[in-house]
């Protein structure tokens, strides 16, 4: 995905309230807008390059792709990372309004197939985001 | 290691405390099928909570994208040795559990 694509993606899905039911992540989100409408509501996203996000541009193995977040923006109160191509789209929410936790997040993912990989942070001023893009799995996870 | 057994790694630095964490989790995304053809139905970590010396300190919430056997790490600012950590966590089968641990220097 360019990155005007992706910005008017995220644009559009900003603009409306979504009131989807849901407990449990991955239950409820099953699709990339509905999840990051559900998240940020009517709220605009704001790119910004004070949230990293480090991902492999090849994936030797998309059962386990490893995955990192910092935000270096003031007052982090929440991480969330998030795929695009897959049948499930929130990969994590983390929780960091606590003083005691630095705003960083690093897991593996699984994914079937090359993905943007979009993190939302949201502080005192409102949402922000970055991403990139997985764009080569040597061994996918599919069964 | 059994379904839910915790592997608490933690390290200090820079006045931080670095954590990792690793969960035995067959993390199933509902996605895949078996042999057969048959789905395999989805069972996956949906919770987990931080402690550091009985205070939460955080709820990560997790999706079925996670890899099996989920490795976190998150960094804790402050924290000193022979601190206690407590992580809890809980799947979406209800099941739970939790562990304990000292942090090393």
């Amino acid at each position: 995905m360019h990155r005007r694509d992706w910005l008017k993606r995220v644009g559009a899905t900003a603009t409306t309230i979504a009131a989807l039911p849901g407990n449990a992540l991955g239950e409820t989100e099953s699709t990339y807008d509905h999840a990051v409408r559900r998240l940020v509501g009517s709220t605009s996203i704001k790119p910004d390059n004070g949230v990293a996000v480090h991902v492999p541009e090849t994936a030797a193995n998309g059962a386990v792709v490893p995955v990192g977040v910092v935000s270096s923006l003031p007052d982090t109160e929440k991480i969330v990372i998030l795929v695009d191509n897959h049948a499930r789209s929130i990969v994590a929410k983390l929780d960091t309004s606590n003083a005691m936790l630095a705003p960083s997040l690093s897991t593996h993912l699984q994914l079937e197939r090359p993905a943007t990989i979009t993190a939302l942070v949201k502080t005192k001023s409102g949402w922000h985001s970055n991403f990139t893009q997985v764009r080569t799995l040597i061994d996918s996870c599919e069964s | 290691m059994s379904v839910g057994s915790v592997v608490i790694r933690t390290r200090i630095a820079n006045n931080a405390t670095y954590v990792d964490l690793r969960v035995s989790h067959p993390m199933e995304s509902g996605v895949r099928t078996d042999a057969q053809g048959v789905v395999i139905p989805s069972w996956y970590l949906t919770h987990m909570d931080v402690y550091l010396e009985d205070k939460h300190v955080t709820q990560l919430e997790l999706g079925p994208l996670v890899s099996r056997n989920p490795a976190i790490s998150l960094v804790l600012n402050g924290g000193k040795e022979e601190d206690t950590i407590k992580v809890t966590w809980r799947d979406n089968r209800g099941e739970a559990g939790e562990k304990l641990a000292t942090i090393n220097a």
